[in-house]
């Protein structure tokens, strides 16, 4: 090993011009190629966050979902859709004879699945929803089971009806289980009445969206995954094809540095093994074998690597810090990139072992007809 | 004892097989001085390069006492040749850009050995260039070069110098002073293969091998 290491130290003094400019140029080269990696990887969650809040425009819509397929999956969305068998009016009626004419059908679903129907439409609650208003919804008792029905005060005064008291909805009897005080949650219960239904109630097309557009595209993903017909709104289209686009352009631009990167380290290499030709062969004269000359390339080789990789890695981080601080900037939108230093590592291995075998292939091509070339006289 | 069996080494070229070396059978005792002469492109080279293991025969056996090279391997032969084996070349072969202890060190460090400048300077003094340890070779007269050369050769105590027209770039007076080393390391009981075409170098021999179209045509002692 000392004698690897002695015959390196003395290789690379006499290289250190060589070693020296290359180490700067592949510097500058890798640390672009690690930006762009770490750009890559956090572009697409930076595009969601700038389009977050954007509503209807980053939605998706899907065709024949049952209220099942959309909220195994989608716990912090919201939808909104026709569905099937919702009335948009009714007419409710208190056994005392009051009744009530309503354009609104609110129903509930098993467990923490409510709709709210409203003109016609339906919003599927989700448990993102019913987290937001826990507090609100602490204070009143929500239908827990087919039949019962929960009674905006306005509605339940008109009806004279208080809670275990019955009422019907067309055809359908209900028993009240809780009266709520409209003014106070009408941000949140704006209808008249809720009731449960079946979670597999099937709506013939629903808009889905989230407060964070990440959110929904995986949620399209995954409904499309599972068989339910989707289709992205025309804006998130685009966003995802722009989204797309760049992406492929960016790991175009990180496949040519990576290449060019390790040409250069293998031409630089090769020139050096070129120039050094005689003095390997002074080496080899000396008595030293083929796996003592690759061991001394191969250490000035990997020493170089991580040197430029480690380099690469801090000059990447400044990079990418002013990159996302200008799209802050000109996006008003935070832009944010993680630099991991795994990158480097997995890096380092693979241009590593790529080097080493054409650091191996090439001193084998140092044989006798190279060292008698060097030996011979005038 | 340096054992040449039918040792023939051919070369494919474009014109066709050149035979540079022709079933060449001698035996070269140890502590002998052998001058091997003749004219260009008679094997010469070629004959000292199979000797110094740098290039394999076609044909034959050559043995450095017990060791037989064609049965060893590529790692045993990197060793034979940096114990036993020292070279001097007529274009000296040296770092120019190394100085004279880096140069002369070299066989050492691939021994293994580290704490060299002692050792270095004593073979050095010997050959009269001590003065010059710390000096890129790139500075140095044609005769010190060749000295510094022959320091290389011999800092591992090799049991044969093999030296290729080691004054073939030389001035008379440097010539003199390399041939008067040779001699000298030849009377400390070095085995000395000299390949010249100089006829007054070879004369300082205690034997000529005279080759010709890659044969031995005259086997000599020099009295």
């Amino acid at each position: 090993m000392k004698r690897i290491l002695k015959l390196t130290f003395n290789e690379i003094k006499h290289l250190k011009w060589t070693v020296l400019v290359t180490a700067l140029a592949l510097t500058l080269f890798t640390a672009s190629l690690f930006a762009v990696i770490f750009v890559y990887a956090d572009l697409s969650g930076n595009v969601f966050n700038y389009f977050d809040g954007e509503g209807d425009d980053m939605s998706f819509y899907a065709k024949s979902a049952s209220a099942k397929d959309v909220t195994n999956e989608l716990q912090s969305g919201l939808f909104v859709g026709e569905a099937d068998g919702i009335t948009r009016s009714a007419v409710l009626t208190a056994y005392g004879g009051n009744s009530v004419s309503t354009e609104t059908e609110v129903v509930k679903g098993d467990g923490s699945v409510y709709y709210e129907s409203l003109y016609c439409r339906a919003v599927v609650v989700t448990q993102f929803y019913l987290d937001a208003y826990r507090k609100a919804f602490d204070v009143v008792s929500l239908p827990k089971k087919s039949g019962e029905i929960l009674l905006a005060d306005t509605i339940a005064e008109k009806l004279q009806v208080n809670v275990d008291d019955e009422i019907t909805i067309g055809e359908r009897n209900f028993t009240v289980c809780g009266v709520y005080d409209k003014k106070l949650f009408s941000s949140l219960l704006d209808y008249d009445y809720l009731v449960s239904v079946d979670e597999n109630t099937v709506f013939s097309e629903v808009n889905v969206s989230f407060n964070k557009s990440e959110n929904m595209y995986n949620a399209y993903l995954t409904l499309q995954k599972n068989g339910v017909e989707a289709e992205l709104s025309g804006f998130a289209q685009a966003m995802m094809d722009n989204l797309s686009l760049v992406n492929g352009f960016l790991i175009a631009i990180a496949l040519t540095i990576a290449t060019v990167n390790i040409l250069i380290l293998y031409a630089v290499f090769a020139v050096i093994l070129r120039n050094r030709q005689s003095y390997v062969c002074r080496l080899k004269i000396a008595g030293a074998g083929n796996g003592l000359i690759f061991a001394v390339y191969f250490t000035i080789i990997i020493v170089l690597l991580a040197l430029i990789c480690v380099a690469g890695f801090f000059l990447s981080k400044l990079m990418v810090n002013s990159i996302m601080d200008a799209c802050t900037q000109a996006f008003e939108s935070p832009f944010t990139a993680h630099t991991d230093f795994g990158v480097c590592a997995v890096y380092f291995a693979a241009v590593g072992v790529l080097l080493v075998l054409l650091c191996f292939f090439i001193v084998r091509k140092i044989d006798n007809k190279a060292i008698v070339s060097v030996t011979r006289s005038d | 004892m340096l054992t040449l069996q039918n040792v023939t080494k051919s070369f494919k070229t474009p014109a066709g097989d050149v035979t540079a070396v022709n079933d060449v059978t001698l035996t070269v005792a140890d502590g002998e001085f052998v001058a091997i002469v003749g004219k260009s492109g008679s094997g010469k080279s070629t004959l000292l390069n199979l000797i110094g293991t740098l290039d394999t025969p076609t044909q034959g056996t050559i043995m450095l006492d017990e060791f037989d090279y064609s049965k060893l391997s590529a790692k045993q032969i990197a060793q034979l040749r940096n114990a036993k084996l020292g070279f001097v070349f007529q274009r000296f072969n040296l770092e120019g850009e190394y100085i004279v202890l880096q140069n002369v060190e070299l066989p050492l460090i691939i021994a293994g050995q580290f704490k060299n400048e002692q050792k270095v300077k004593g073979v050095l003094t010997q050959l009269g260039i001590a003065d010059k340890i710390k000096t890129k070779t790139k500075f140095l007269s044609g005769g010190e070069q060749q000295r510094v050369a022959i320091a290389r050769a011999i800092i591992n105590n090799p049991k044969i110098i093999l030296a290729d027209e080691p004054c073939g770039n030389l001035d008379t007076e440097s010539s003199e002073a390399v041939m008067a080393i040779l001699q000298q390391l030849n009377e400390q009981g070095k085995t000395v293969i000299l390949v010249t075409h100089d006829e007054s170098d070879a004369k300082k021999a205690s034997r000529i091998i005279t080759l010709s179209n890659g044969k031995v045509i005259s086997d000599e002692k020099n009295t």
